[in-house]
């Protein structure tokens, strides 16, 4: 790192800008109750730029989340039901013809909004997903012959049904590689649900308070990639990836056979904006190795391909994750 | 009278040589027996002959292919045994036979060939014949009507020549399953077959003074390397706690290894607070660039020495140990 960093700078700097997260997430909290890992997981998305793959049962407010993320930020939000019918015009917009005018014009779909939830992705089939999956990556929709970029910031919240897989389309490896985190929410406590409870019986439902604009949103985003992160955490990063690839050479020789791929070098990318966000989040200006590993599962459980003997022997990606964490010296 | 007296000298020769002849017969004897004379069908039993005779004599005993009589079947034809008795020469031949067919039967008188190379003559002895029955199987005449259950065949008791070959196929199965076993752990599961046994190491206390020792004296911070100082003195202190107290620090961050020490009373919250605040004071200086003055550097490895020094285990000195030491 040949870059001059004054660190001291930068952590005030940190502090000072990412005062707003401690604010979303008090709104937030108003609504959403219990979920943390599923608010700070939502936050990450946004300050880093990635999407995000929700996996959970039915109820578990990921809807509730994200619709209440849009509201604190002031951003346009659209909800995508995805249907075995659904077809890419449904998602992306398609050109309709005007008899009065004598032309066609574009109807723009629902992709064109800041947040956009596109919920239970695995039940439209692949032509569909990839048409989704395509403008999350490239973020711009083609129509006819006329290209459009996406408002920034875009974030697209896909959920999957962990159960109930008849007649679904999983999505395949190369897609689920460009969601940058996939998190798992569970069931809330009890007196979690109790809370809930009582707050859905009671006349006032809480309203979140629109807190910041999108642009101070990108923003944020700017202050989060100055975080710093030292050569040695970017090490840690890298050998964690690499890990997953080779881990025979990391004293793991068998997991060799439960492993068919490890992560990408979009993995180790992700990894490092994860950490970054993370870090921002805590309201620090450099990143240290707890960082690295809070959000080690969520950007690498989804990037983790598994052998049928992993599976015979019920072990899953976040096994090997654990494993790998406590073999891999911290720096 | 001439014709008379040679008649007569001839008579005398023939008789004086077929004397000679006759007591070395006498000397020769041939004799054929059977184990039983009472065989049940199917079951087997020995037929020996046997020739006694004088080492000069020569005897050729009938020779058999697969039957010695019709119904009485050779099973099997055993080496000729000899044995020397008395000066004469006594050999044997002992044939296993068996019969299919119930009935009284004769093993005729069988022609010994004995030949005396001396004197060229040959002559022949006829062994007595041997009487035997083949019984079938005892019917029960008490209640002979009855129907009755069909028996087994009757057991031929157990050699050891029927074991052996069960026994070889036992061990292959041993050791294709050893074979197995070897190339699964090798191949499959790529662990060592025999693990080697662990060295024992130096104290973990011992190992870790050394290298705060040899920090202490390279006089790292001194140079500016303070990234480098701290980040050689972190891993000291965290091998020492992975060895003295089997927590996996190497492998934690300093939030886990503090967490570690806060559930476990393994030390002193003095103790504790100054490894939080060295290990925090690392961090930042590892990956935050942060500087540290010169007083923090010592005081860091002050702690070092410190935390290793009162967390050491204590020897317990035994009390003849003590007593010698005070001689």
């Amino acid at each position: 790192m040949s870059e001059i960093v004054d660190i001291k700078e930068l952590n005030e700097r940190i502090q000072r800008e990412s005062a707003f997260v401690d604010l979303i997430s008090i709104e937030m909290n108003k609504v959403i109750i219990g979920q943390k890992h599923l608010v700070e997981s939502l936050l990450i998305g946004l300050l880093s730029d990635g999407h995000i793959l929700l996996e959970g049962l039915p109820g578990l407010a990921k809807t509730l989340a994200i619709t209440t993320l849009a509201k604190t930020t002031h951003a346009g939000f659209s909800r995508i039901q995805f249907t075995p019918d659904l077809l890419p015009a449904d998602v992306v917009g398609t050109m309709i013809y005007s008899p009065k005018k004598e032309e066609f014009t574009v109807k723009k779909g629902p992709i064109f909004n800041n947040f956009v939830l596109a919920d239970e992705i695995n039940r439209a089939p692949a032509k569909v997903q990839s048409a989704l999956l395509e403008a999350m990556q490239e973020k711009q929709v083609t129509i006819g012959d006329q290209t459009f970029k996406l408002q920034q910031p875009f974030l697209v919240l896909a959920t999957q049904n962990p159960i109930e897989q008849e007649g679904t389309y999983p999505l395949p490896e190369a897609q689920v590689d460009r969601f940058m985190l996939k998190t798992i929410i569970h069931y809330p406590k009890k007196e979690e649900e109790l809370m809930i409870v009582r707050e859905n019986l009671s006349k006032n439902f809480p309203e979140p308070n629109a807190i910041l604009k999108t642009e101070d949103i990108l923003k944020a985003r700017d202050v989060v990639k100055d975080v710093y992160m030292d050569e040695k955490i970017e090490k840690y990063i890298v050998d964690i990836v690499f890990a997953t690839r080779y881990p025979a050479e990391y004293g793991l020789p068998h997991l060799k056979d439960m492993i068919s791929f490890g992560g990408s070098p979009r993995a180790s990318i992700n990894l490092s904006k994860a950490a970054k966000a993370y870090a921002f989040i805590k309201r620090r200006g450099y990143v240290i190795p707890e960082d690295v590993r809070a959000m080690c599962h969520d950007v690498l459980r989804h990037r983790i391909g598994l052998t049928y003997q992993a599976e015979a022997e019920n072990m899953t990606s976040e096994d090997i994750i654990n494993e790998i964490l406590n073999t891999i010296e911290v720096p | 009278m001439i014709r008379q007296k040679q008649y007569n000298i001839f008579l005398i020769l023939v008789l004086l040589f077929g004397v000679s002849a006759q007591q070395l017969k006498a000397q020769v004897t041939v004799s054929v027996k059977m184990d039983t004379v009472r065989l049940l069908i199917g079951d087997q039993t020995k037929l020996r002959m046997e020739a006694v005779f004088p080492a000069s004599a020569l005897v050729g005993f009938p020779i058999f292919a697969d039957t010695i009589i019709k119904n009485l079947e050779i099973v099997n034809i055993a080496n000729p045994d000899t044995v020397k008795e008395n000066g004469n020469l006594k050999v044997t031949q002992e044939y296993t036979v068996t019969s299919f067919d119930a009935g009284t039967y004769e093993v005729p008188p069988m022609n010994f060939t004995v030949g005396f190379p001396k004197s060229g003559r040959l002559d022949t002895l006829l062994s007595v014949p041997v009487y035997f029955i083949v019984m079938t199987m005892p019917l029960d005449t008490v209640t002979r009507n009855a129907i009755a259950d069909i028996k087994k065949p009757i057991e031929a008791p157990l050699t050891m020549a029927e074991v052996w070959p069960y026994v070889g196929y036992g061990l292959a199965v041993l050791v294709i399953l050893f074979l197995a076993y070897f190339l699964y752990m090798k191949f499959a599961r790529k662990k060592p077959i025999f693990e080697k046994r662990e060295i024992p190491k130096e104290p973990a206390h011992i190992i870790a003074l050394r290298s705060l020792d040899a920090l202490n004296e390279e006089k790292v911070w001194q140079r500016g390397e303070l990234k480098e100082y701290y980040s050689r003195l972190t891993e000291v202190v965290r091998r020492y706690i992975e060895d003295r107290f089997q927590i996996p620090a190497m492998e934690s961050t300093s939030d886990d290894i503090i967490d570690a020490f806060r559930s476990g009373g393994l030390l002193t919250n003095e103790l504790k607070n100054d490894l939080f605040d060295t290990l925090v004071r690392a961090d930042f200086v590892k990956f935050a660039k942060a500087t540290t003055l010169a007083d923090e550097n010592e005081e860091s490895m002050k702690f070092a020495y410190n935390f290793v020094l009162k967390t050491k285990p204590v020897e317990i000195l035994r009390e003849e140990d003590e007593i010698e030491k005070g001689d």
